[in-house]
């Protein structure tokens, strides 16, 4: 069984792989890019259901915001903060987007937007939460007398929660829930046929999705020691997109992977020119939506397209018969 | 509360009424006829503003040439981006979104790159101040409302026109709009050149007052969400009364509150989804499959 070789090596490297790298400052990239992968995932559960969200740094900050304060404030031990973080998050979304989902996907796509705008006006206006220059020294997480404190010990408490989101999620996707929700994003209407309440499963995908990017908030928070309400801005929300959008909109687990590799390793490419960046990041995102609407995911399928064009073209001269005429190409 | 504040919030509403006004048009006239979610719209704003700037104060020219200026360059603008990107976002709904996206970064972070981060003001358009029965009202807000109020009654004309006429007939239904003889290209053309012109214009009609900084843009973007959401998707009375709905709310909550007054706006919009789900004038507006 190779596939099954490939991914115990594959876990085994993962594992391996402070050891391997011995860099700080890569081990913290990777660190980001498992911590991105989360949130893009939990942009990429509510896509599942073909809800677009714009407020992930929304929740997100709520998350990281409720551990800090548990931790600092009422003296709570982050293992415990950690879960906490996820279920106020989830409840803030249950509160706020069973009502924003009345009103259909597009009125959803703006509520959310609108809705972590001002989480992240009422964080910076309220003294009670830092205010607009944020909380500062946050506890670091200790097991025992251990303290997390070098990158290795972060890496694999990101690792940890990578894989179990992971886990969580493709164990969802894989049951009659995201068969239903499959179903949704196929078709609402065929799926209402189908007698699934399409409200119910899209605010439950909407509030899990919330539960992890709160979990990933706390654990942002624990690992920055440094909490600013301008990093929960829109522009974050957007990059949560970006993630699932450049790694590949069909891909609900590896897309948002391999989107969020892409978005913290093309900065480092791009040290000489820091000021176009933004502009590096949006000629990015049109040549992607233009040119490859699928993501960099979809690239071997397309390029079995381009080979069986190719095959086609051969044939054609050989004189024999084609299966796929150039009109489904297209498609 | 006395006469005078009253008087100057119901001023100041009426004024941040206009402008919300102003780009919220345009931003519904965007979202019901081509269905797609323009978020760049902010960022043209910001950039009519900063080119108000520019032609004013760097080129001399008088404030009513630099407005019609920033019109036409922001509709060409506007129009380069529905004919060499969106035209050639076939993959749907989100995807468009991004594109605007991406292009609402570009123009953001060329503000920054060619004016900087600091603020910018330009010198007053008519200055002075007036007295209405002992409460000091600046002239330039009067004007801004006078502006806008042009401004919207202008657009309810263009609507009556033949052409608006086409594009409320391409936002109700493309392909039937098409069969009488509609080119709809053309006509997306034109309302993507219509609706950033005008968010162009509403940059060069607050700058007198506000002046131009490069949040302005995120920042009226969020305000036009709210105000399309409480007034109905698409729907341009409920986007002007939702307008002037968001504006006294803004005006007098900064009375009563302080800083939080936006916290404030969400307050409202919450109870009035509840009631009435689509918005209050809107029926719900599909995501374009």
């Amino acid at each position: 069984m190779p596939e099954k070789i490939l991914k115990a090596a594959g876990g085994l490297v993962l594992v391996a792989l402070p050891f391997i790298v011995r860099n700080d400052y890569y081990l913290h990239l990777i660190i980001y890019i498992f911590m991105y992968s989360m949130l893009g995932m939990s942009f990429s559960i509510m896509w599942k259901n073909r809800l677009i969200t714009c407020g992930q740094a929304g929740f997100w900050a709520v998350g990281a915001y409720t551990s800090a304060l548990l931790v600092m404030k009422a003296g709570l031990p982050f293992w415990l903060a950690l879960p906490a973080a996820g279920i106020a998050s989830a409840l803030v979304a249950l509160l706020v987007l069973s009502i924003a989902l009345k009103g259909g996907p597009l009125q959803f796509f703006g509520m959310t937007l609108v809705i972590s705008f001002m989480i992240m006006e009422v964080l910076g206006a309220v003294q009670f939460f830092g205010g607009w220059q944020g909380i500062l020294n946050l506890p670091r997480p200790t097991i025992g007398s251990f303290v997390f404190l070098s990158k290795t010990s972060y890496y694999y408490l990101a690792l940890f929660l990578l894989s179990a989101n992971v886990f969580i999620f493709y164990a969802l996707y894989r049951s009659r829930i995201g068969r239903a929700w499959t179903a949704i994003g196929a078709s609402t209407s065929l799926a209402e046929m189908q007698g699934i309440d399409v409200y119910r499963y899209r605010l439950a995908a909407a509030v899990i999705g919330c539960f992890f990017a709160g979990i990933c908030g706390s654990f942002y928070a624990h690992y920055q020691t440094v909490l600013i309400p301008n990093t929960f801005s829109f522009q974050c929300s957007i990059f949560a997109q970006m993630y699932a959008l450049i790694g590949g909109l069909s891909y609900y687990i590896a897309g948002p992977i391999a989107g969020a590799a892409v978005m913290v390793l093309l900065p480092e490419l791009l040290r000489p020119v820091a000021e176009f960046q933004p502009i590096v990041y949006a000629l990015l995102i049109i040549l992607i939506v233009v040119f490859l609407p699928g993501g960099i995911l979809s690239i071997p399928q397309r390029f079995s397209v381009v080979r069986s064009l190719f095959a086609q073209i051969g044939a054609k001269l050989k004189g024999l018969p084609t299966s796929i005429s150039l009109k489904n190409l297209r498609k | 509360m006395s006469l005078g504040v009253f008087l100057q919030s119901l001023v100041n509403a009426v004024a941040i009424a206009g402008i919300y006004g102003v780009v919220a048009a345009g931003f519904t006239i965007v979202l019901g006829v081509m269905k797609i979610f323009n978020f760049a719209h902010g960022q043209f704003y910001m950039a009519g503003a900063f080119l108000t700037f520019a032609f004013c104060e760097l080129f001399h020219l008088p404030y009513i040439v630099a407005i019609i200026a920033v019109f036409i360059i922001m509709g060409l603008l506007g129009m380069f981006l529905e004919r060499f990107i969106i035209r050639y976002t076939y993959a749907g709904f989100f995807h468009q979104v991004l594109a605007t996206i991406a292009v609402g970064m570009i123009l953001s972070q060329s503000a920054v790159l060619s004016l900087g981060k600091t603020d910018r003001f330009i010198t007053p358009v008519v200055g002075g101040m007036i007295n209405v029965g002992g409460t000091v009202l600046s002239s330039e807000k009067l004007l801004l409302i006078f502006l806008s109020l042009v401004l919207v009654v202008g657009l309810h004309y263009i609507m009556k026109l033949k052409v608006g006429k086409a594009m409320r007939a391409v936002a109700e239904d493309q392909e039937t709009s098409e069969l009488q003889g509609i080119n709809a290209r053309w006509i997306f053309l034109l309302t993507m050149a219509l609706g950033c012109g005008l968010a162009g214009v509403a940059g060069a009609v607050i700058i007198p007052v506000l002046g131009a900084t490069v949040p302005m843009g995120t920042n009226i973007f969020v305000r036009v969400l709210i105000i399309i959401i409480i007034g109905g998707m698409g729907s341009m009375p409920g986007a002007l009364l939702a307008a002037l709905l968001v504006g006294l709310i803004e005006s007098f909550g900064f009375q009563f509150i302080g800083a939080l007054n936006e916290v404030l706006l969400l307050g409202c919009l919450i109870p009035l989804l509840l009631l009435r789900p689509g918005g209050l004038l809107g029926r719900p507006l599909a995501i374009p499959e």
